[in-house]
């Protein structure tokens, strides 16, 4: 059985880790995590890590033994330079508390990467974390901000995904919040929906990655996949319908309707990997391996796994890239609120510089 | 049943692999005794070795290797079969 830890950084982090932890619950209700256990598909130990207790106290799935609090009043304020420095004084805490969970085969790390625990403490996380487990793949999921939700998210999220990409984790898997924004009208929804979504998936993957299948992939082969392109990736899926064939099944995971980010994989696909759940009466073999020939022309290398479930055909599909556009865009928008960001700070300290000229030369006279 | 033929002769240790891979466990290895009639060799030959597997009670496969001919003989499921080729294919 695989030892998966899954670790949930900040406040974006740890509510798809509380997602996660509900799907591990079962039907149970609210007050399942009293009275049952979670059954995960795996060995899966997870815990949530946040610097505002509040947060870690606003999780309704996650066990308190599972929640760590790293001490720092409420939060870093989305300021990175104080989250390094948080992590920094608190390395022990946080490392010793992860070695407690045993020895593990692959590590999840989930953040945003735009708010200031998560995205200060997943790149340094990853550095220590590579000197300990050093057979562990570490795959990074990490959330990009919505863009119009300020300068300092964007200019986290810039930094955050290149100090991520430095540290050389195993992959790194995008989820664009804007991109996701489309699953309900108002935030509140749209943020739960999306937090449910891609703890699906990871459960999915992770179910798929301990079972002994029909057609085989297995850890080895996801690291392949990884390693893929520029190892940055993301994920999609589809869920079939009764009268529609395997083929379009597995084409429909990477349609953009069911991408956690913005690509065109059949342009910008280095390595796949295919993994289908359904009734065997669905799994048609040959023309499973007859659409993933195909798609290999195209994509590059496509790993399948298959395996036998009850109900209709489900894909998931999980990819790297060559090429990320999308990212390039973001990390425009990020530069220019930078820049503008900037001028209005030149600009106000200018204007108070003035202010105060006016008693430059004056002494109080009372 | 579905029979292949194969380049490189597949281990014994590759198919129980493969197969407990596939949720199978092994519970009998024996040197095969089946004939297969060739028809380019106008003649039975022995199939060498005969791997016995099960998952549930019903769901066994039998996996037998001819050497001489260089084939391999998969009885059970025929989805699984195709299945076991493949998984077979990339060990």
């Amino acid at each position: 059985m695989l030892n998966i830890l899954v670790l949930g950084l900040g406040q974006c982090g740890n509510r798809i880790l509380d997602a996660m932890n509900r799907e591990a619950f079962g039907r149970g209700g609210a007050f399942a995590k009293y009275y049952t256990r979670q059954k995960f598909p795996a060995s899966v130990k997870t815990i949530a890590i946040n610097t505002a207790i509040n947060d870690l106290k606003g999780l309704v799935d996650t066990r308190a033994k599972d929640r760590l609090h790293v001490p720092h009043l409420h939060g870093v304020g989305a300021n990175r330079s104080i989250g390094k420095r948080v992590f920094g004084e608190n390395k022990e805490i946080i490392m010793s508390e992860i070695d407690k969970r045993g020895t593990f085969d692959l590590i999840f790390i989930i953040t945003s990467a735009a708010g200031g625990s998560g995205s200060s403490f997943a790149p340094l996380l990853v550095r220590e974390l590579k000197e300990t487990y050093t057979n562990a793949p570490i795959i990074c999921i990490t959330v990009l901000p919505f863009r119009e939700e300020g300068s300092i998210f964007l200019q986290n999220a810039a930094f955050c995904l290149k100090d991520l990409i430095d540290e050389k984790p195993a992959g790194v898997l995008l989820v664009d919040n804007q991109y996701l924004k489309k699953y309900a009208g108002d935030i509140k929804s749209a943020y739960d929906k999306i937090n449910t979504t891609t703890a699906r998936r990871l459960l999915f993957l992770i179910e798929a990655l301990n079972s002994e299948m029909l057609m085989v992939t297995d850890l080895g082969d996801l690291k392949t996949v990884m390693n893929g392109g520029i190892g940055i990736g993301t994920m999609g899926f589809y869920e079939a319908s009764k009268d529609s064939t395997i083929k379009s099944a597995i084409l429909g995971s990477f349609k953009p309707s069911g991408l956690l980010f913005p690509t065109n994989v059949y342009k910008e696909g280095a390595r796949a990997m295919l993994i289908i759940k359904g009734d065997k009466k669905y799994l048609d073999l040959d023309l499973i391996t007859k659409t993933i020939e195909e798609l290999s022309n195209e994509v590059g290398q496509v790993f399948k796994g298959v395996l036998v479930q009850r109900g209709k055909p489900r894909v998931l599909s999980l990819f790297t890239l060559n090429s990320v556009p999308e990212l390039e865009k973001l990390y425009a928008i990020a530069a220019e609120a930078i820049r503008s960001e900037r001028e209005r700070q030149d600009k106000s300290k200018s204007q108070l510089d003035s202010a105060f000229s006016h008693i430059e030369d004056l002494e109080p006279i009372y | 049943m579905i029979i292949r033929q194969y380049e490189d002769r597949p281990s014994t240790e590759s198919v129980t692999y493969t197969l407990s891979k596939m949720g199978f466990k092994v519970f009998r290895i024996e040197d095969g005794h089946d004939l297969y009639y060739s028809n380019d060799a106008r003649m039975y030959t022995e199939n060498d070795i005969r791997v016995h597997a099960k998952k549930k009670f019903f769901d066994k496969m039998v996996i037998e290797l001819n050497n001489e001919m260089r084939l391999i003989f998969v009885h059970g499921d025929e989805t699984e079969a195709k299945a076991f080729l493949d998984n077979l294919a990339r060990t």
